[in-house]
């Protein structure tokens, strides 16, 4: 069982992959280094405050991991529609991203090591899309759209010369930056650049949603389960993410293997890349763990008999031939992951009125368990209708309000941003479904924490 | 319930290996699942609903067993332990104040 202080350090070690360093160096996109920052702190505090708690309280409550305790909301077929099309792909997808990053890192500290020159600076993968330095030699990477907001005008730049040592401090990435940065600033209001920022935040939502209620579980109370998952993943995002962001801005690259060892010098930055490496490792081991409890639970009998460490092994199958193809993962992917956010946006808003509102905090673990041969959460086929069109309501609400891929937005989307209202949207969605297709208002569970069978 | 049958790691790979070993006597192992710290006997089966139920399913008998046992022990002995009793309004609405209040902290210096 976690303590506090142990779980603080298993999300600080979820937070901390190179991911978040290169989503922080998005940001210099967008914004200088102040706004940058701010926009990093409101963009991850609105985020996590509802995912965390859509995630790991009622785990935490009842020990059981998320996706059983998702079946009043979605249904046991519910669940597992979700699990098989966006969690699966997902955590499949990023499992293969953070092993490429893994893979840079420890090539860069090999390469370190033996004097060669690491093959992997290369900056062969489309994160450059969305890092400053893919947009070389280009003072106006963005044209302003209609609405006020920047579009990216052209494809990326694809930068096909390898990035030395010596590349570093490039001025003339450093200057495009101070252009870039003032032509954005020339056609957007403030506002709308701090929340085009935190759009780019949502992102690693899709990452975090799938894994959180799975670890909470093991966290020793409430308390113990809250505190860290906001505070651990906060702080440590934020801290990763500030640091891509001034690397971004003054070096040109957020990718802390590229510039890590000539910055820090090699002692300095072999470690650094080191702990790098290893936080995508741990990172992979969250998600990995995670998900195969998810595909275990939403399989019913299909795959019981199925020993962990093969369905394990069968997990990585498809994550270790893409990690061949990483332009394609980056982009393509990316696109998926992309709208997935918007789906877990509002899986969140429904597992918050289901627990808290519909349910008030009250669950039948023998019903859970018993799905479809029980009463509480048997839905006609397995599916709570409620549950899964109010997700899609408050997707496509989000996607309205702001399409995370042109960055077109609605008018609305400076003052409420898109991830509350679609919280909110799909919450009431949900709750009138509920009452209209069941009858249901208030918990059934009714006063026993689990009913004697 | 009382128990004659050993538990091992594959035993709990299933359904009970999703839920938090109760108390303190659980382990979580290397691969994620939960085992008990002690070899437990089991008594000759006794009728349950609940049980029986998941037997129908498919599910195997040690690993429906245990999963009554653990519902058993959070039933009962954790029914009770301030851990795991619900948030409260208190707790929520600090939680969702220290998160407005660092939006509002940040907007404050931005703006």
């Amino acid at each position: 069982m976690w303590s506090f202080a142990d779980f603080t350090w298993v999300n600080t070690s979820l937070a901390i992959a190179t991911w978040a360093f290169i989503v922080g160096g998005s940001t210099a996109l967008m914004v200088g280094f102040r706004d940058g920052v701010l926009a990093m702190i409101i963009g991850n505090a609105i985020g996590l405050s509802f995912m965390v708690l859509a995630a790991t309280a009622a785990s935490q409550r009842y020990g059981s991991e998320q996706y059983t305790m998702l079946r009043g909301a979605f249904g046991v077929v519910g669940v597992g529609v979700l699990v098989f099309t966006i969690v699966l792909i997902t955590e499949m997808g990023w499992s293969s991203l953070l092993a490429v990053m893994a893979y840079r890192a420890a090539s860069q500290i090999t390469g370190e090591v033996t004097g060669r020159s690491s093959p992997n600076t290369a900056r062969s993968s489309p994160w450059e899309r969305w890092s400053p330095s893919a947009w070389p030699g280009s003072s106006s990477p963005a044209a302003p759209s209609p609405s006020g907001v920047s579009t990216p005008s052209s494809p990326p730049v694809w930068r096909s010369s390898s990035l030395k040592h010596d590349d570093l401090p490039r001025h003339e990435h450093v200057m495009g930056r101070a252009q870039l940065s003032c032509t954005h600033r020339a056609v957007r209001g403030r506002h709308a650049e701090l929340h085009d920022r935190r759009g780019v935040q949502h992102r690693r939502r899709g990452l975090l949603v799938p894994i959180m209620g799975s670890l909470a579980r093991m966290a020793k109370s409430r308390r113990a389960a809250l505190w860290p998952s906001f505070l651990g993943l906060f702080l440590a995002t934020v801290l990763a993410q500030t640091v891509g962001l001034a690397a971004a801005l003054t070096l040109g690259e957020s990718d802390p293997t590229v510039w890590m060892v000539p910055f820090g010098g090699p002692l300095l930055g072999i470690g650094i890349l080191a702990f790098i490496a290893f936080a995508n490792i741990t990172s992979m081991s969250s998600i990995v763990y995670s998900t195969v409890l998810a595909i275990r639970q939403s399989s019913g009998q299909a795959l019981a008999k199925v020993p962990w460490k093969g369905l394990s092994a069968l997990f990585f199958i498809l994550p270790a031939i893409m990690t061949f193809f990483p332009q394609f993962m980056y982009e393509q992917f990316m696109l998926f992951v992309t709208y997935s956010g918007a789906f877990l946006t509002a899986v969140c808003g429904v597992a918050l009125a289901d627990y808290f509102i519909l349910r008030r905090q009250r669950m039948n673990l023998r019903e859970l368990h018993l799905g479809q041969q029980g009463t509480l959460y048997a839905y006609k086929g397995g599916v709570n209708i409620a549950g899964l069109a109010s997700v899609a309501v408050g997707a496509v609400l989000y996607v309205f309000l702001y399409d995370p891929v042109s960055l077109e937005t609605n008018a609305a989307f400076s003052y409420v941003t898109a991830s509350i209202p679609t919280v909110l949207i799909a919450a009431i969605s949900y709750l009138v479904l509920s009452k209209v297709l069941y009858g249901r208002g208030t918990s059934k569970e009714a006063a026993p924490k689990v009913s004697a069978s | 319930m009382t128990h004659t049958t050993l538990l091992t790691k594959s035993h709990l790979v299933s359904e009970a290996g999703t839920m938090r070993a109760p108390g303190t006597s659980g382990a979580v192992t290397s691969e994620g699942e939960h085992t008990m710290s002690e070899p437990r006997a089991e008594a000759a089966p006794q009728a349950n609903p609940f049980v029986d139920t998941l037997l129908q399913k498919g599910m195997e008998p040690v690993v429906a067993e245990e999963l009554e046992r653990r519902i058993q022990i959070i039933e009962s002995d954790e029914a009770d332990d301030a851990a795991h009793r619900a948030l409260t309004p208190v707790d929520i609405a600090v939680y969702l104040l220290v998160c407005a209040g660092i939006c509002a902290v940040a907007l404050g210096v931005l703006a």
